[in-house]
């Protein structure tokens, strides 16, 4: 009899529904809940928001009037619950008298962000990203999550959004005697996506169209970028500068953030 | 005896069935249960040692660059945590790790006295990698790295801070703050783009014919030794309704940065550092001086208003230079040409910043935000720099054949920015929260700048020219940028089993910069350059519950752009406002978190990212006759990113989960190769990995993982792929 060496479709359906039935059942005899990361400590109930300005009066004092009290999540029978929606359930926080890993805790893991902000666990998990997922940095390090719209800075905030990037990027900052206008007006993510892109740099696009979305025509049409002149150092045909790489590339419009030797920011 | 399948369906069928059927009573127990008798420990003070190795093949940089830890393999302390009561009122916190092989170091302590204050300092750095990759390119099937390919940047930071809270009394607070960042990493500021093939020949490059005019990329790195200072003093006191904040802060930043490429990567003269590579040293050295003062004032249970003022004087100093080489075209050597050395000069910066808040709670229900911020900045740079060339008859480089030039710089900035803001909530309705917001932000500004010029020119004969700024490198301009961003939404729990969360968004960003008229001549005069950008877009989230133990969580968000800049004859005519680029993109996210029992969870996510950018394309023509690729097409980045999650547990003393993950874009497009560089990325990333914890005793835990991966560039023409098993090994221990 000739045998085939595949698994046939009965074998694949009995074995998983064994392996799956003795999975369920092998956890009959063992008392302990195990719960997927940034869903809640295991064994833990609601306890109440209240609950925790006892301790952490500096997070809930402006909490009222934040984002994330709008997600409005009340219990009946503890009433607003709206610090264990991010946090997970704090009773056995509360019963330790705040012993660590006794409640989710977003400033070591961004698991918990992770619930509502699906987008950011796909954004972070590219190639080009700040390092959230390794540990190094976490999603607090720019987000005031307890006050305001979450984002630090912008509106009619004292700082401005800029702020937050240059803190750690003073190469950055300037201020450079030919500023770029992006920054000046947008700021740094008019060019980056800082939660990570498939591109390098976390640039929105890695190729000339990031820089062309405002410079696609210039006011001598001799500087023409995009447009069918041809001609000149940025004209279009095979062989142009458009064609050779990017416009911060080889030399040209390399000081992106900013010069202190040329108004075109070209080094 | 014969077992037939349809025994075998029946079999699976009963077997199954039991389970399910049980899992009510499992989970039944669990819930009534008071405390987990099994469950594993939480320890007050521990100790975590760790290792992790791969085995993996192919390129080495490429790895640690995307996993963050080095293809040696890396091990140590990866936690340690300890907590002591000194005293009824006294407590210490200590926290540290050292991971050699990854460089990753941490130690704090923290000291608190309840009712007096706090002592918190400590030191900590880590390392993040980077590969210096210069790029692939199909034609000609080359890919370049820098030597070395691996590269890493270290960031420290030491800080110290004092608290002092004794009582109800004012809180004062000292911190001291040193943060550092060295070492290498790459730039997308990749260097000259020759033909792979070409050599130096001469002063001259040859060899450039096959095939024609093929546009290589080249790698470029960046040296960063940058060190930042922060000392900061502040003070917050309540006093009667009124809670008062003051901080004072000195910042100093000490940077010198550079920047290698290899200019011509697989030329024959590699070994003329003058020729292959180029450098770029930028320093900066900036110290300011800050003030901050805040107060929130609760009028009465419905009034709150709240205040700020900030003063920032930064003054800043640059030096550096900027290398690029260039060729005569007569000479019979290569010359060096300085673009610009000796920069010298700096800007001062003031800014005066002040808001105010009113927060109106009429009831419980209601919450509305009438806020306005008004900023005027200052900021006055100028400075110069030296540029040498040779002249363009010389045979050969001397003192005679060269010029030099010495340029001066200068700007000005002034900006009156308002910003006025409200926000309106409310909460009225049963489990359904309303909001809108509305920004805008005004700038009213003056920019005036000199193009730099020869202000004194000096020919190798000696002979000394003295020129002021032409006119034509005079700019005046006023500007006229007005921002608004507006959103709406709504959070509604229709019931325990239906969440839905909706926010639309619209940013209408137009900015107009009018040359100043009164200064006839100027490079400015009587211009006008518009640019802008109007986006739209919104956020569905939809979190359905079917039953306790499983919830579906579902992210949508869609956006449209257009951006617009002033045209030209060609591109709609003179001060006509023309669209220059628009921009779409659909985001959509799904998360299954299901519990079948308190022993088990499985978690699946899924993003799905539709995007491009599109500017130039299909404007651009290469040639109306022949089937050319455009040298620039639209930036795609679409991708698929994909993970999985099942832990579960085994026995009393193990537990395991299994992960699973899988990444993909495909954008890259050789056919562009033709006409430009194929710059969109693509790679497939997939891995998965298995775990077990496994309980020694109350005060030892041990984990392990071992798993596989896998990765394939396609940007890099597979030149950085890698694949190969990995496996960690952790033990905590209770101290």
């Amino acid at each position: 009899m000739k045998t085939s060496s595949r698994w046939s479709t009965n074998q694949l359906i009995f074995g998983g529904c064994a392996l799956w039935s003795l999975l369920l059942i092998s956890c009959v005899g063992v008392d302990r809940i195990v719960m997927a990361p940034g869903t809640g400590t295991p064994g833990a109930t609601y306890v109440g928001s209240k609950e925790c300005v006892q301790c952490h009066a500096d997070e809930t004092s402006h909490f009222a009037g934040s984002t994330h009290a709008r997600l409005k999540l009340e219990n009946s029978k503890v009433g607003d619950t709206g610090c264990e929606g991010c946090h997970g359930p704090g009773s056995l926080h509360v019963q330790s008298g705040g012993k660590a890993g006794t409640i989710v805790n977003p400033k070591k893991s961004p698991e918990a962000c992770f619930q509502c902000h699906l987008d950011k666990r796909g954004e972070f998990s590219l190639p080009h990203t700040h390092p959230v997922l390794a540990g190094k940095v976490t999603c607090v390090d720019c987000h005031d999550v307890h006050s305001g719209n979450a984002i630090r800075g912008g509106g009619a905030a004292l700082a401005n959004q800029t702020e937050t990037c240059l803190r750690c990027h003073t190469a950055q900052a300037g201020p450079f005697i030919y500023p770029h206008g992006a920054i000046r007006q947008e700021g740094c993510t008019a060019c980056h996506n800082p939660h990570g892109t498939v591109n390098d740099k976390m640039l929105i696009a890695r190729d000339a169209n990031l820089c062309l979305r405002c410079h696609l025509a210039q006011l001598s049409p001799g500087f023409n970028i995009g447009g069918y002149k041809s001609g000149g150092a940025h004209a279009n045909a095979i062989g142009s500068r458009l064609s050779e790489g990017t416009c911060w590339s080889a030399g040209c419009h390399e000081d992106v953030h900013g010069s202190n030797v040329n108004a075109s920011i070209r080094p | 005896m014969n077992i037939t399948f349809p025994s075998l369906r029946r079999s699976a069928g009963v077997l199954c069935a039991s389970a399910v059927l049980l899992l009510p009573g499992i989970r039944a127990a669990a819930d009534d249960a008071p405390a987990q008798a099994d469950a594993f420990p939480t320890f007050d003070s521990y100790v975590k040692l760790s290792g992790q190795a791969p085995w993996t093949t192919g390129d080495k940089a490429a790895y640690a660059s995307r996993m963050g830890a080095p293809v040696a393999g890396s091990g140590g302390i990866e936690d340690f945590h300890y907590t002591k009561d000194i005293n009824d009122s006294t407590n210490l916190l200590i926290d540290g790790h050292a991971i050699g092989g990854a460089d990753d170091y941490l130690a704090s302590l923290n000291l608190s006295k309840d009712s007096l204050g706090s002592v918190d300092m400590g030191y900590k750095r880590f390392r993040i990698f980077y590969d210096g990759v210069g790029g692939f390119f199909p034609l000609a099937d080359k890919f370049q790295s820098f030597n070395p390919e691996s590269l890493h940047v270290d960031r420290g930071a030491f800080w110290t801070t004092l608290k002092l809270a004794k009582g109800d009394g004012p809180v004062f607070t000292l911190s001291f703050r040193d943060e550092t960042r060295t070492g290498m990493k790459d730039s997308s500021e990749w260097a000259s783009v020759v033909n792979p093939l070409a050599v130096i020949k001469a002063g001259a490059i040859v060899g450039t014919a096959l095939p024609a005019n093929t546009p290589f990329i080249a790698p470029n790195v960046l040296l960063l030794d940058e060190h930042h200072k922060i000392i900061e003093a502040g003070v917050t006191a309540n006093l009667g309704s009124t809670t008062e904040t003051f901080k004072a802060t000195i910042d100093t930043v000490n940077n010198m940065d550079s920047r290698d490429y290899i200019k011509y990567p697989n030329s024959t003269v590699i070994a003329d550092p003058t020729v292959t590579v180029q450098d770029d040293q930028e320093s900066r050295r900036s110290t300011s001086f800050r003030i901050l003062n805040q107060t929130e004032t609760k009028v009465s249970s419905v009034v709150g208003i709240d205040t700020g003022f900030t003063y920032v004087h930064l003054s800043d100093a640059n030096g550096g230079s900027w290398i690029t080489p260039t060729y005569s075209a007569t000479a019979h050597a290569v010359y060096n040409a300085n673009t610009a050395t000796g920069i010298y000069g700096g800007s001062k910066f003031d800014d005066y910043v002040g808001n105010a808040a009113l927060k109106l709670t009429p009831n419980p229900d209601w919450l509305a935000e009438l806020a306005y911020r008004q900023e005027t900045n200052v900021t006055a740079s100028a400075g110069g720099f030296t540029t040498t060339s040779l002249s363009s008859t010389a045979t050969t480089v001397t003192a005679a054949n060269i010029t030099t030039a010495y340029d001066v710089t200068y700007s000005h900035f002034v900006d009156h920015i308002g910003s006025p803001e409200v926000s309106l909530q409310y909460l009225g309705f049963k489990s359904l929260a309303l909001y809108a917001s509305y920004d805008d932000r005004l700038d009213r500004g003056h920019q005036h700048w000199i193009n730099p010029y020869a202000d004194i020119t000096v020919p190798g004969t000696g002979a000394t020219t003295t020129a002021t700024a032409p006119i034509g490198s005079v700019f005046f301009q006023d500007a006229d940028e007005t921002d608004q961003d507006a959103k709406i939404g709504a959070n509604w729990n229709a019931c325990s089993e239906l969440t839905i969360r909706c926010e639309a968004f619209r940013k209408d960003h137009q900015n107009n910069y009018i040359g100043a008229n009164d200064i006839i001549g100027t490079a400015s005069y009587g211009a006008l350059y518009v640019n802008g950008y109007t986006f739209n877009g919104m956020s569905l989230s939809v979190i359905v519950k079917p039953a306790p133990q499983i919830t579906f969580s579902t992210r949508y968000q869609p956006q449209t752009g257009t951006m617009s800049v002033t045209g030209n004859t060609v591109t709609g005519g003179s001060n006509y406002e023309v669209t220059s680029g628009r921009a779409k993109g659909q985001l959509f996210s799904e998360t299954v978190d299901w519990t079948p029992s308190t022993r088990l969870y499985l978690q699946g996510n899924l993003n799905v990212a539709y995007n491009y950018i599109q500017t130039a394309y299909p404007v651009v023509v290469v040639s109306a006759t022949t089937n050319i690729a455009t040298p620039i097409q639209n930036a795609n980045n679409n991708y698929i990113t994909a993970s999985g999650l099942c832990g579960f547990v085994l026995d009393k003393s193990d537990n395991v989960e299994l992960q699973g993950f899988c990444s993909e874009a495909d954008n890259f497009n050789p056919q562009i190769a033709a006409g430009g560089q194929p710059y969109g990325a693509s790679f497939l990333e997939q891995s998965v990995t298995v775990g077990l914890k496994h309980k020694f005793s109350d005060r030892l835990i041990g984990e392990g993982k071992a798993g596989y991966l896998r990765r394939t560039d396609g940007t890099t023409g597979g030149f950085t792929n890698y694949r190969g098993p990995l496996a960690y090994l952790s033990l905590t221990y209770s101290l």
